[in-house]
């Protein structure tokens, strides 16, 4: 455990001279328009864990962090693992502080201080700081999505090699899409019977518990991804 | 003598190349130049101890320690220095430094940062702008921080110029002061090592060709020239790389051979890098015949 | 002590520096007593390898001309030590032996030989 944290500490301090500004503004952006257009904006600071990501990616593939890896007193294995906590923890606490500032933007109702209070658009602004479900909901989602994406796409890319990352993704979308068209067309002709998709808890404690759990899943994910990778690895040569 | 490093019977196939049966041993408190021309498997054998290529069979250990399974403990003791910066670009020696302190139970910022101005090295520059001479001392600096008791070198000098070259045998005559450490000398420029080496290990083709101290090599062989008719038929077998031209030959010998030599022909001593050369020839010769 | 070694020179590099350090022990350069660098030392400050100075040292105290101390190190040799003493005479036995060859070579007699000689001692 203690590799890993060492680990993940050297690779955030590799991200952070290049991922600190960009993540800034994304910050900085998303929570201003989330103030007074629509607390769910706050999701788009996921693309500031994203810019922790990617650059480390690039510099460790760029530097040959595999001759270094291979100089230093750590396990191999743990190397591997440590990545895949770290895209978790990064998207982890860009969902932390959008949930933070979602929360203060609803609180602060700033979109009363707009010109033009009774036209159409403010409507669906009244409603987007009242619907804190489908905050909530963007938030969470937009972190599951993000996250097993980049820890998808890292495991395919420590395995298969970063050139053939595109490909990968391009047939990772494609069978997706083909299999989501596939239900909704058997579906729509009755074949299998319609897909309804679960509702929500009804309660704040439910939507908090589901939450707590969609996280939990996910740092499962992670974890499984890197273990998966890791075994791979540890029969390569650096 | 204790060995800091020992290997034995080091085997490791890949398809295009193989290590066949290499070993030698470096004792504590001496520098080994390990020379051999590009692709004898000086690398491969770096990467062999560094535990990052697997080995088919043999034993390698580093402080008396298995190469495989104490591979965690040696590392903590041993420092490498490799042809080209295995650090992230983008930071500068400060920022290298708070990333690789935790790594090393025996690290000393102090030490480290001393190093880096006696270096001559800005702590506020982005390594990847270095030149090349001083990446090599900046990776240098680290393993000296970590207390790091065998420094393997890996083709530090290709690409360096004379005085970068200068400064690393510096580096290295003081480094071995302390009669503990050891150093391991990858190189294809065989002056480096012809003065501050005090065993050379020769690799040729992914098999030892010589290995022992650096006077035994340069007493045991010298470069003969002359016609070739005065060759008595018994010596000919013996001479390595025989090379014939319009008014001559030159060929490699071992100083054992010397004896019964006829006048006519004219023997100097041989340095690294003729020995390197005619080993060259007498495999190209022995491709065509 | 001054050591200069050449590169370029037919002498291995231990014979050159043995050669220059009996030259300086010789003519007094180095006093006696006097605790020369460690074998490691020596080689750091000249860039070559410890076997290299391990050499010389040890030549140099079989042949008398300097002491290892255990612990201590190694020092000049002692002016009245038999064996440097030995080792002078041999030195100058060897160096006459050169001089007569030399100058019958040249057609001297032996008294202009003798005389040669007495006028450079008289310096």
């Amino acid at each position: 455990m203690k590799d890993i944290l060492k680990i993940m500490r050297f690779d955030y301090l590799t991200a952070r001279p290049l991922a600190i500004s960009p993540a800034v503004i994304f910050v900085v952006l998303a929570f201003a328009l989330s103030l007074f257009f629509a607390p769910l904006i706050c999701s788009y600071i996921t693309f500031s864990a994203m810019v922790f990501v990617i650059p480390l990616q690039g510099v460790a593939d760029k530097s040959g962090f595999n001759k270094l890896y291979g100089t230093l007193p750590v396990k191999r294995g743990n190397i591997t693992r440590a990545r895949f906590l770290y895209i978790f923890l990064v998207h982890f606490a860009a969902e932390m502080l959008e949930l933070v500032l979602a929360v203060t933007a609803m609180s602060l109702k700033l979109y009363r201080v707009l010109p033009n209070q009774n036209g159409e658009m403010m409507q669906m602004v009244r409603e987007s700081f009242e619907d804190t479900t489908l905050t909530l909901l963007m938030i969470i989602g937009v972190f599951t999505v993000s996250c097993l994406i980049f820890s998808y796409m890292e495991m395919m890319g420590q395995i298969h090699g970063r050139e053939n990352e595109l490909k990968i993704i391009l047939i990772t979308l494609g069978s997706l899409s083909a299999l989501a068209f596939g239900i909704l067309t058997l579906a729509q002709r009755e074949i299998i019977p319609t897909l309804k998709l679960p509702s929500l808890p009804a309660t704040t404690a439910g939507k908090v518990t589901l939450g707590v759990i969609l996280n939990i899943v996910m740092l499962g994910i992670c974890l499984l991804f890197g273990e998966i990778t890791a075994r791979k690895l540890t029969k390569r040569e650096l | 003598m204790e060995n800091i490093l020992e290997i034995n019977g080091l085997c490791k196939a890949y398809d295009d190349f193989s290590l066949k049966d290499v070993s030698f041993s470096l004792p504590r408190g001496f520098i080994m130049g390990f020379v051999g021309e590009n692709g004898s498997g000086k690398t491969t054998t770096i990467r062999s101890i560094l535990n990052m290529a697997k080995i088919d069979s043999g034993k390698i250990s580093v402080f008396g320690l298995d190469s495989v399974t104490d591979t965690i403990a040696i590392k903590e003791r041993l420092g490498v220095v490799f042809d080209s910066l295995y650090l992230a670009e983008h930071l500068n020696v400060k920022q290298i430094e708070q990333q690789l302190k935790p790594f090393y139970k025996d690290w000393n910022s102090e030490e480290f940062f001393r190093r880096i101005g006696e270096f001559d090295l800005p702590d506020n520059r982005k390594v990847g702008d270095f030149s090349k001479g001083m990446k090599m001392k900046l990776m240098i600096a680290i393993a000296l921080s970590h207390k790091a008791e065998l420094i393997i070198l890996d083709e530090p000098t290709s690409g360096l110029d004379p005085v970068a070259r200068d400064e690393l045998l510096d580096i290295l005559s003081e480094y071995i002061e302390d009669e503990n450490r050891g150093v391991l000398f990858s190189t294809h420029i065989t002056a480096d090592v012809e003065r501050i080496a005090d065993y050379v290990t020769i690799l040729h083709n992914g098999k030892v060709w010589f290995t022992g101290t650096k006077d035994e090599l340069t007493e045991s062989y010298a470069v003969i020239k002359g016609a070739e008719e005065d060759i008595p038929a018994a010596l000919k077998e013996k001479l390595i790389g025989f090379h014939a031209y319009r008014n001559g030959f030159d060929a490699l010998i071992k100083t054992d051979d010397l004896a019964g030599l006829p006048d006519t022909l004219e023997y100097e001593k041989a340095s690294i890098d003729e020995i390197l050369v005619y080993i060259a020839k007498e495999e190209k010769h022995e491709r065509h015949s | 002590m001054k050591i200069v070694i050449k590169n370029k020179s037919e002498l291995p590099i231990y014979e050159q520096i043995e050669q220059q350090m009996k030259a300086q022990i010789l003519d007094g350069t180095v006093t006696e007593d006097e605790q020369l660098p460690s074998i490691r030392q020596l080689a750091r400050d000249l860039k070559i390898s410890v076997i290299t100075t391990t050499r010389v040292y040890n030549d140099l105290a079989d042949e008398g001309f300097i002491i290892s101390v255990s612990g201590k190190g190694y020092f000049v040799a002692p002016r009245n030590n038999e064996l440097l003493r030995e080792r002078m005479l041999f030195e100058m036995e060897d160096g006459l032996e050169k001089a007569v060859t030399n100058g019958r070579n040249a057609g001297l007699t032996d008294d202009e030989i003798v005389a040669a000689l007495r006028k450079f001692m008289e310096g």
